[in-house]
């Protein structure tokens, strides 16, 4: 079984993020936890201590716990494992972190709408809560049904990782996946990318798994990302010290698929 | 629905007929086909009979009712046949009737101010899209009245699509009006994404960093819309302020689809102006809602 969390608020991305996740507890055993983490606004409502502040911050939960609660019943009719949400007072990324480093978590899962400007998915990966991830994560930027996974490598993407962490997370999961090693550029004479591929082949059936097709592809970024974007997945690993600009997170923004990161 | 389309004797027009016809298939609309011949010194009855443009209108009419030869038209005035109607408590005759048309098909030419003809037809007639095609080459302009398709997008009163030939349709990008989103419009956007079985777009715009609580809620309604009729749509936010940027972008291959509610966000984001300048400029289809 893998644990994932998911942050829930009374919104689009939320709705999006647990339908997602609730396609990945159809096919594999998934014990889903939401989190709702409300600001406490403390600066803009000054409040007292003692009671005053415990009853202020209860009603606060309480209201986050309404809205929230009317999102996810109205999801749990197509999942019905989604459980209520935990909802906690405070920085929303902070408590994110510290739920995520204390609960042993497998996965987590977070609703990121794309916006024209690629400045909120490149923020976005290089906050301290992506920054410091204890566990892989997916990014669900849109609700595509998850039927096909894309397994990407690319210059600099340590196969043995992506392979291992992929499978460790959807382990016996029944989902058809294919394995393209990415290269932004125009065709060239053939390096060393079809040897690499060939080892990340093998290592998926090693491990029980079979890559439907495999290939390497050649464009720009965009172009990758147009030709790929029926996956309801692709997974990838990516350096910690982010390059602005690097092709692979060009494709990554451009990509309208969620994508399931781990960092290198 | 009442679809009105709009064409003169040039080749853009016969692919605002294919399309009319796509969307007449769909939706059994009763359509006009409309021709406007700009001289009106030629309008006197004899002279109307002997324009190239009556012929013109009568081979739209021949392609358009191509396209409902396989799946039965209701445009066929040819419905005869016997039928054995009941003339009194148990007696029966076995009459031969002929029934007109379950929908329209209209042909009509007039004379005069080609723009406003149009215009005119449409509010007589009640319409609900007027359909059009432009000379993209030449910056979306008609023949005899280059900026036509813009007048007739800004003046109509009604949902307006002007067509491309250029290229397939792989998108169609919708900007909603997501605080007041009618029926009308989401079935309008769902019949063009079956008919060039594109890819769904869905744009909300934001003011600033975040989507106002009743957009993202709108959203919301409009995804589990498509949802329920098995069309997945993808969903991208864009600020106000890179609205025209985003279009100019999108409109390279995407059907743009705009909704211009009297009070929506995107009728105080797009000026008249800035609306000419997409048609002009778009290597793809508009369409305008109202």
């Amino acid at each position: 079984m893998i644990k994932v969390l998911v942050p829930v608020e009374a919104d689009l991305a939320s709705s999006i993020a647990l339908r997602y996740v609730c396609q990945i507890a159809k096919l594999i055993e998934t014990e889903i936890l939401t989190i709702n983490v409300r600001a406490s606004s403390s600066e803009e409502y000054p409040v007292g201590t003692g009671w005053v502040r415990h009853t202020w911050e209860k009603t606060m939960i309480r209201e986050a716990e309404d809205d929230v609660r009317q999102l996810i019943r109205a999801e749990r009719a197509n999942c019905p494992t989604l459980g209520e949400p935990m909802v906690v007072l405070g920085d929303r990324d902070d408590e994110i972190l510290k739920e995520l480093q204390s609960g042993s978590y497998s996965l987590f899962l977070e609703g990121t709408i794309p916006t024209f400007s690629s400045s909120y998915f490149t923020k976005r990966l290089q906050s301290p809560l992506y920054h410091s991830m204890p566990c892989p994560f997916i990014m669900v930027k849109n609700l595509m049904p998850l039927t096909r996974a894309l397994l990407v490598l690319s210059d600099g993407v340590d196969g043995r990782r992506l392979i291992q962490t992929f499978t460790d997370t959807f382990k016996k999961a029944v989902l058809p996946i294919d394995l393209f090693y990415l290269k932004f550029q125009e065709k060239k004479d053939e390096g060393p990318e079809k040897e690499k591929l060939k080892d990340a082949t093998d290592l998926l059936q090693q491990q029980g798994w079979v890559a439907e097709k495999s290939d390497v592809l050649y464009g720009s970024p965009h172009e990758l990302a147009e030709r790929l974007e029926e996956y309801g997945l692709l997974a990838t690993v990516l350096g910690r010290s982010l390059k602005k600009g690097s092709p692979l997170q060009e494709f990554l923004v451009a990509t309208l698929s969620p994508i399931l990161l781990f960092w290198q | 629905m009442r679809i009105l389309c709009a064409v003169d004797e040039n080749s853009y027009s016969e692919y605002a007929i294919r399309e009319t016809a796509r969307l007449a298939i769909n939706t059994w609309a009763n359509v006009t086909i409309l021709a406007v011949h700009h001289d009106t010194a030629l309008m006197t009855r004899a002279a109307a009979r002997d324009l190239d443009l009556v012929e013109t209108l009568r081979r739209y009419r021949e392609l358009f009712l191509t396209h409902f030869q396989e799946s039965g038209s209701p445009y066929d005035t040819k419905r005869c046949g016997y039928e054995l109607i009941m003339l009194a408590n148990g007696v029966w005759e076995d009459l031969y009737l002929c029934r007109s048309s379950m929908k329209e098909l209209k042909v009509r030419l007039r004379a005069g101010n080609m723009s406003k003809s149009i215009l005119a037809e449409a509010k007589k007639d009640a319409s609900d899209l007027i359909v059009l095609g432009c000379d993209h080459d030449k910056g979306c302009t008609w023949k005899h009245e280059a900026a036509l398709p813009k007048k007739v997008v800004n003046g109509a009163n009604c949902s307006a699509l002007v067509v491309t030939a250029r290229k397939k349709i792989k998108e169609i990008l919708c900007c909603l009006d997501q605080e007041s989103v009618s029926q009308e419009t989401l079935e309008m956007v769902n019949q063009m994404v079956t008919i060039h079985k594109a890819r769904l777009k869905i744009v909300g715009l934001s003011k600033g960093k975040e989507l106002k609580p009743d957009v993202d809620k709108s959203m919301q309604f409009i995804l589990d819309y498509y949802l329920a009729r098995e069309i997945t749509p993808s969903i991208s936010i864009v600020d106000t302020s890179e609205l025209e940027s985003f279009l100019a972008q999108e409109s390279e291959q995407a059907l743009i689809a705009l909704v211009m509610g009297k009070k929506s966000l995107l009728s105080k984001t797009l000026s008249k102006k800035k609306v000419d300048k997409l048609v002009e400029a778009s290597r793809s289809s508009v369409l305008i809602l109202r």
